[in-house]
């Protein structure tokens, strides 16, 4: 497609990329269908062709964007749908992050909105600043009603979750058990520390009880995704870098970089982009999704395992941001599971914060995914991604678990939490 | 009455701009075989069109046909017999009259007349491909093409067929053919009530074995054909080579799960489309509805005959004491459409075909005009002026 | 374009708020939004509209229509924005009405074999709604994933598989249609034919032009028993079209048969790996479907043909999965075409299928004579051919190169028996192309079927024809007394 770019904005390497992606674009209009959100509002400027070319035309012109034009980037969910959709291999990320930045740049938001946009990117990574606030909203059901939406939900979401769990101490190196057969360092989220602590340890178990060595890296406890997906270029930037850092300084010799939390893996992924630094490329053309990694050991099932019908909710992030996903069943079909899919494959709405962001759209696609999912009469859902977990969860009739708790618990590790008194082994 | 024979298509043109000059009006007519379809009207002079009678071209390999208008059907499908093709909507010869052997390709088309194979490859409709006509104002014009895929323009072939010839007069016709089945087998039930017989034949047109019939036929017709002793017959017609016919028609016949008997080379779909079973009666109708709603259609009407054809959507039946008003009323009441298709010249008088709403009739109106804007092709013949 | 009305620019917020009352939520005026409205999926003539408006109830489509009736405000319908013609090309001072949002599958009826459903719902919907029970809806155009069923029936749509199962047209029992007075009439139904003149025919096809389509009523197929693709390896892209010819004119019509190239064979095989021969130079996907014995028999039968004209290799999928990636490749290659170019102009001529060898091999030549590569894929079938153009419109001159190549191809197409488009339109991309297939006189009999239905001209004006002549009151024609009217001896 034709742009208009001029010679020193496409100097800016951002810039520069986003030109490359446009051009890429032929407006063909084939990724709009897969969009949840153009599904569900019928516009096209909620569909991915239509968004690009708000991003184009808010790029070029360099100036602030009407709160319109606002409106529709913000509903983006960042499912990347419309990347696994389009034909001609346009890496919308590249767009879609440099509109975030350029807006969060340009555009003077709502003072509210400008404040809770502030708050979740400061909150939310910093486990113990988000634990104190889960706690506080738990308290707080009877502020929910005075308090103006975005704020509402996020307050109703922490209500839904486990009670918090005082975070176990976690070792730097696990070793594996039996003959080491590779060496494997896991990054563990820090929201998923903080809501789902389980999940970490479950993969320990995993890893090690098929013979990889685990190295736990953890920069500052957060990859910078959220703040990514706010636009909050320097402070990802930031987390990313200590993240990087860390991984040079205590992974170098790691195979892979193992996320529990495909989000931060699909961001993580892309590393060598946003920092422009070797560090940045060791970690990106490492990281892998534990599903990923599942699917390549050699698991063998506990014999008492009783014979369940598994839903699999492929997450986004798994499924688009890192292309992986289509033959992730078959780690639980090799166990023994009975495994369905359900008919509705698009994002279940959690998006990272885009629940708390846009409470209204999110709420429809989780009603959308529950629906699908409650029609698969299964005994569990399985997902790989935390966000999914929580949304999922709150619609779902069967209990919801990450896959890796699932499979721990198949391969001989203690039944998930959510399972426990809900089927017997 | 006067009939203008023209020799080619210029010489038709000039004798409609001279009808509509002289404000006189024409019966467009090919072989005449179908003079006692639509709505009776007087015509100043019949335009006949048998003089144009030649076949442009013929490409089998192509699978398409250019003739003239006026060559007789016998003549295009003996054509087309030759090269092992057809034409896959089953022209349908329906006639009273022994002047059914003169029909012509042209009032074939201009009359939709398609047979039992409608169900599944389509009418008259879907296998016009591109014309050359003229118009009410005896202007030459074409549309459509020689190829089958082409959306070049409005397609008004589709127009063209089934329009009585009260938009244009077709001089020439391209149509498409199909391969010639080498066979045809028939899977014969006996003894079905009608509404186990249509939901057989529902079930039949659902189901993967590509049939290319579905018809069914209550005692009356039986007799009147003097076929076989039986209180009903559903029959379902499969086409292609011996293997495969046989194959599929023995499986469709296990997944519906009845009796059957297999027939080779069946007369009984020709009798069909000639309508032979309906011949005693002077007052016939033909009903397109969903097929769900031929049982329920066939009741309220309680004809004294009447043949199921296209799996329940195409009904002819013999009304016995129903008015057009009801008939049609039945009609709409089903969802479909009925029309008279024989009846007393009083009859035909009135409404023939089921009458339209006040938004589509004045459409139909403003679109004859658009053709004929003075009312010379065939005025009256479908509607009221239209 | 027509002249647009300086009035209408004069009373655009007057009209935006009005429109907003007729479908509240349902406006976009916002300039910088209606960047995202401002052309199709053909991206060479871009216009923002006066305003977009999208409702969800056909009595919002009516109400504004009427108004812009009323008014006489233009309105251009659009349904996904997939036309590859320009056809939802917006107008200045008119009113984009999409039709994405009406969206509901209204009814299954798989006794009567058929679905009823808003416009805005997709091609594929349709199918996916009804292929648990065994049923699909069989026009399958390569965009079915995206493109809106409303839109299949204004550009009656083809697809690979309308070789044996038709276009649109041949799959459609009935439609509800608005008309520019906002007006609605139902033509067809559930019942096979519909009565009276065949408009649902006259409907199909016709781009926008007549009415706006507010609800189709599609006939379902059963699934067929066993549906089997093969990949045939051809040497040159013209054996593959004499083996195409071959095929036919034994008798055997298979459910589809595509040809593609090896330019387009690389751009697909990076999207989705479909395991196309790596050494041929252009292959011929073909698919054979119906009861399990007859599908092999006539594998066999078309081997042999293949083999005879010089296939160099013949792989049938032996399980779904491989059928449909086979499949999804070749859906994928005009979309895939923007990993060769930035930019591409699909052309879409149909020939008669004895004239492939020697239409490809000129284009070929013209493509090198102007220097823009031009990839070919195509519904072979039914000889509809699909000249990709690779081009960069950032490059001095390369647009108009394009277009003067593509306008230089349908010409060639005309020539040679055939038709300016097979399945996507005129539009405004082959409008003025026109007169090499139809004279004068010939065209204004098809404007005057258009003030038939729309006499101020208000329903996406500007397309398909090249001249927009003013109708005639009453219908009014002139006839010539004395001469013989012979204006429109065909040019070709
Ligand atoms: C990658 C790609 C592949 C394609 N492959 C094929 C193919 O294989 N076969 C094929 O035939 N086409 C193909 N197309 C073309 C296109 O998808 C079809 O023409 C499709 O039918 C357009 O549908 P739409 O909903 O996108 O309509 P739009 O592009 O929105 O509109 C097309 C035309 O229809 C009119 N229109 C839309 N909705 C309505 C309505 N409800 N009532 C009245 N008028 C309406 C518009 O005014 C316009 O004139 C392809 C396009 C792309 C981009
Ligand atoms: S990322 Fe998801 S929500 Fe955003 S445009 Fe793409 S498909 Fe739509
Ligand atoms: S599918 Fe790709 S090329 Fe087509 S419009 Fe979407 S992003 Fe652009």
């Amino acid at each position: 497609m034709r742009t208009r770019f001029s010679d020193i904005q496409l100097a800016d390497p951002a810039l520069s990329a986003a030109e490359h992606e446009l051009r890429k674009c032929v407006h063909c209009g084939i990724c709009t269908a897969t969009c949840p959100t153009y599904t569900l509002l019928g516009d096209e400027l909620d569909g991915p062709r239509g968004r690009i070319q708000l991003i184009q035309g808010m790029l070029e012109s360099g100036a602030a964007p009407s709160p319109t034009v606002v409106m529709h980037v913000d509903r983006c969910l960042s499912c990347l749908a419309c990347v696994s959709a389009c034909p001609s291999g346009v890496s919308y990320p590249r767009l879609i992050d440099e509109a975030r930045a350029h807006v969060e740049r340009t555009f003077r938001r709502p003072r509210y909105e400008a404040f809770i946009r502030r708050a979740l990117g400061f909150v939310l990574p910093r486990r113990w600043l988000f634990r104190w606030a889960l706690t506080v909203g738990r308290y707080a059901s009877d502020i929910a009603a005075l308090v103006p939406l975005p704020l509402g939900s996020l307050i109703d979401a922490a209500k839904k979750l486990p009670p918090v769990q005082r975070r176990r101490e976690l070792a730097k190196r696990y070793p594996a058990q039996g003959q080491r057969r590779l060496r494997l360092a896991l990054h563990a989220g820090c929201v998923q520390e903080v809501i789902a602590p389980a999940i970490t340890a479950s993969a320990v178990r995993v890893l090690t009880r098929f013979g990889a060595e685990v190295v736990l890296v953890e920069g500052d406890g957060c990859c910078g995704a959220l703040n990514h997906h706010l636009g909050q270029t320097q402070v990802f930037e930031g987390h990313a870098l200590r993240l990087a850092q860390d991984v040079a300084a205590h992974a170098a010799d790691c195979e892979a970089i193992v996320t529990t939390t495909s989000g931060c893996g699909a961001v993580m992924r892309d590393y060598a982009f946003a920092l422009h630094a070797e560090e940045g490329k060791a970690v990106g053309e490492r990281v892998r999704d534990i599903s990923d990694v599942l699917a390549e050991l050699p698991l063998e099932r506990v014999d008492a395992l009783p014979k369940l019908r598994v839903g699999y909710h492929a997450a986004c992030s798994l499924a688009h941001g890192m292309q992986r996903g289509v033959d992730i069943p078959e780690v639980l079909t090799r166990l023994g599971f009975e495994v369905v899919t359900p008919s509705d494959t698009n994002c279940c709405g959690s998006a990272g914060v885009y629940n708390v962001l846009q409470p209204e759209i999110a709420h429809a696609l989780q009603e959308r995914k529950g629906e699908a999912v409650n029609a698969l009469d299964a005994d569990v859902i399985v997902t790989g991604n935390i966000g999914c977990l929580t949304q999922i969860g709150a619609v779902s009739n069967a209990p919801v678990v990450h896959i890796v708790e699932l499979v721990d618990w198949a391969t001989g590790g203690p039944t998930p939490q959510a399972l426990r008194g809900r089927i017997s082994a | 009455m006067q009939v203008l024979r023209p020799e080619s298509e210029a010489e038709a043109a000039a004798l409609i701009a001279e009808a509509a000059a002289n404000n006189r009006t024409l019966s467009i007519e090919g072989g005449g075989s179908k003079r006692h379809l639509g709505r009776l009207t007087t015509p100043s002079a019949v335009l006949k069109l048998d003089a144009l009678r030649e076949i442009v071209s013929y490409e089998p390999e192509e699978l398409v046909i250019t003739v003239r208008a006026g060559t007789p059907l016998a003549e295009v499908e003996a054509a087309l017999a030759e090269r092992n093709q057809c034409f896959g909507f089953e022209p349908a010869s329906w006639s009273f009259e022994p002047a059914a052997a003169a029909a012509t390709i042209g009032g074939t088309i201009a009359a939709g007349a398609a047979g039992s194979r409608r169900v599944v490859l389509g009418g008259a409709r879907d296998h016009l491909i591109g014309f050359r006509a003229v118009n009410g104002a005896g202007e030459i014009f074409k549309a459509g093409g020689k190829v089958v895929k082409n959306v070049t323009g409005y397609d008004l072939p589709k127009l063209a067929a089934g329009s009585f010839g009260t938009l244009f007069t077709m001089t020439e016709l391209t149509l498409r053919t199909y391969p010639r089945a080498a066979t045809s087998l028939t899977l014969a039930v006996e003894n079905l009530d009608v509404d186990s017989g249509c939901a057989l034949m529902r079930r039949a047109v659902g189901s993967r074995f590509e049939a290319t019939g579905f018809c069914y036929l209550p005692r009356v017709a039986i007799e009147r054909l003097g076929l076989r002793q039986a209180s009903s017959l559903t029959l379902i017609r499969f086409e292609g080579d011996a293997e495969s016919t046989d194959a599929r028609a023995h499986a469709c016949g296990e997944t519906l799960a009845v009796p059957f008997a297999t027939v080779q080379h069946d007369d009984t779909w020709r009798l069909v489309q000639q309508l032979k079973s309906l011949q005693a009666s002077q007052v016939l109708w033909r009903l397109s509805v969903p097929p769900t709603a031929a049982v329920g259609a066939i009741a309220a009407l309680r004809p004294e005959c009447f043949v199921v054809d296209w799996a329940g959507g195409l009904l002819w039946v013999e009304p016995g004491s129903a008015s057009p008003r009801d008939v049609h009323a039945v009609a709409r009441q089903f969802g479909g459409h009925a029309t008279l298709f024989r009846g007393s010249d009083d009859l035909r008088r009135g409404d023939v075909f089921q009458p339209l709403d006040a938004v589509t009739a004045a459409l139909t109106k403003r679109l004859k005009a658009a053709f004929d804007p003075h009312g010379v092709l065939n005025p009256g013949r479908m509607y009221d002026g239209v | 374009m027509p002249e647009p009305k300086a009035d209408v620019f004069a009373r655009r917020s007057a009209l935006v708020e009005a429109l907003a009352r007729l479908v509240p939520e349902g406006v976009v005026a916002d300039q910088d939004a209606l960047a995202a409205y401002d052309c199709d999926a053909l991206t060479a003539y871009r216009q923002k509209p006066l305003a977009v408006v999208l409702p969800t109830t056909a009595d919002e489509v009516s109400a504004v229509l009427a108004l812009c009736h009323r008014e006489k405000v233009r309105v251009v319908p659009r349904g996904a924005g997939t036309s590859l013609s320009g056809g939802a090309l917006p107008l200045s001072d008119g009113i984009l009405l999409g039709l994405s949002r009406m969206s509901r599958i209204k009814e299954i009826d798989l006794e009567n074999r058929c679905a009823v459903v808003e416009p805005g719902v997709t091609n594929l919907a349709i199918t996916k709604a009804v292929e648990g029970q065994g049923f699909y809806y069989a026009p399958d155009p390569s965009s079915q994933i995206a493109c809106s069923i409303g839109g299949n029936v204004a550009e009656n749509s083809g697809g690979i598989h309308c070789l044996k199962y038709g276009l649109t047209t041949n799959n459609l029992l009935g439609v509800e249609l608005a008309l520019m007075t906002g007006e609605r009439i139902r033509i067809g139904g559930k019942a096979m034919e519909a009565g009276g003149l065949d408009l649902l025919g006259l409907v199909t096809g016709s781009e926008g032009l007549l009415g706006v389509v507010t609800e189709v009523t599609v006939r379902l197929l059963p699934k067929p028993e066993v549906a089997l693709a093969s990949l045939v390896g051809f040497p040159s892209i013209e054996t593959a079209g004499q083996c195409v010819s071959a095929i036919i004119s034994a008798g055997i019509i298979p459910a589809a048969m595509e040809i593609m190239d090896r330019f387009t064979i690389d751009a697909v095989e990076s999207y989705c790996a479909p395991g196309y021969p790596r050494d041929a130079a252009a292959i011929l996907i073909l698919e054979v479907d119906g009861i399990a014995g007859d599908v092999s028999r006539l594998l066999t039968l078309v081997e042999g043909i293949a083999r005879k004209v010089g296939a160099t290799s013949f792989v049938t999928s032996t399980d779904e999965r491989e059928r449909q990636r086979i499949w999804l490749g070749r859906k994928a290659a005009f979309a895939a075409s923007g990993r060769i170019a930035p930019d591409m102009l699909c052309m879409d001529g149909t020939i008669p299928r004895r004239e492939l060898p020697r239409v490809l091999s000129r284009i070929g030549e013209m493509s090198k004579d102007c220097g823009l590569p031009v990839a070919n894929v195509f519904h072979a079938g039914d000889g509809n051919l699909h000249p990709l153009i690779m081009f960069d419109v950032m490059k001095e001159g390369d647009l108009d190169k394009a277009e003067k190549l593509g306008a230089d191809i349908l010409k060639l197409c005309v020539e040679a028996g055939g038709v300016l488009t097979g399945e996507h339109g005129v539009g405004i991309e082959k409008r003025d192309l026109m007169p090499l297939m139809f004279a004068e006189g010939d065209l204004a009999q098809q404007e005057r079927v258009k003030c038939a239905f729309d006499p101020d001209a208000l329903l996406n004006p500007g397309k398909v024809f090249p001249s927009l002549s003013a109708c005639v009151e009453g219908g009014a024609m002139h006839v010539h007394q004395g001469r013989i009217p012979f204006p429109n001896l065909p040019r070709l």
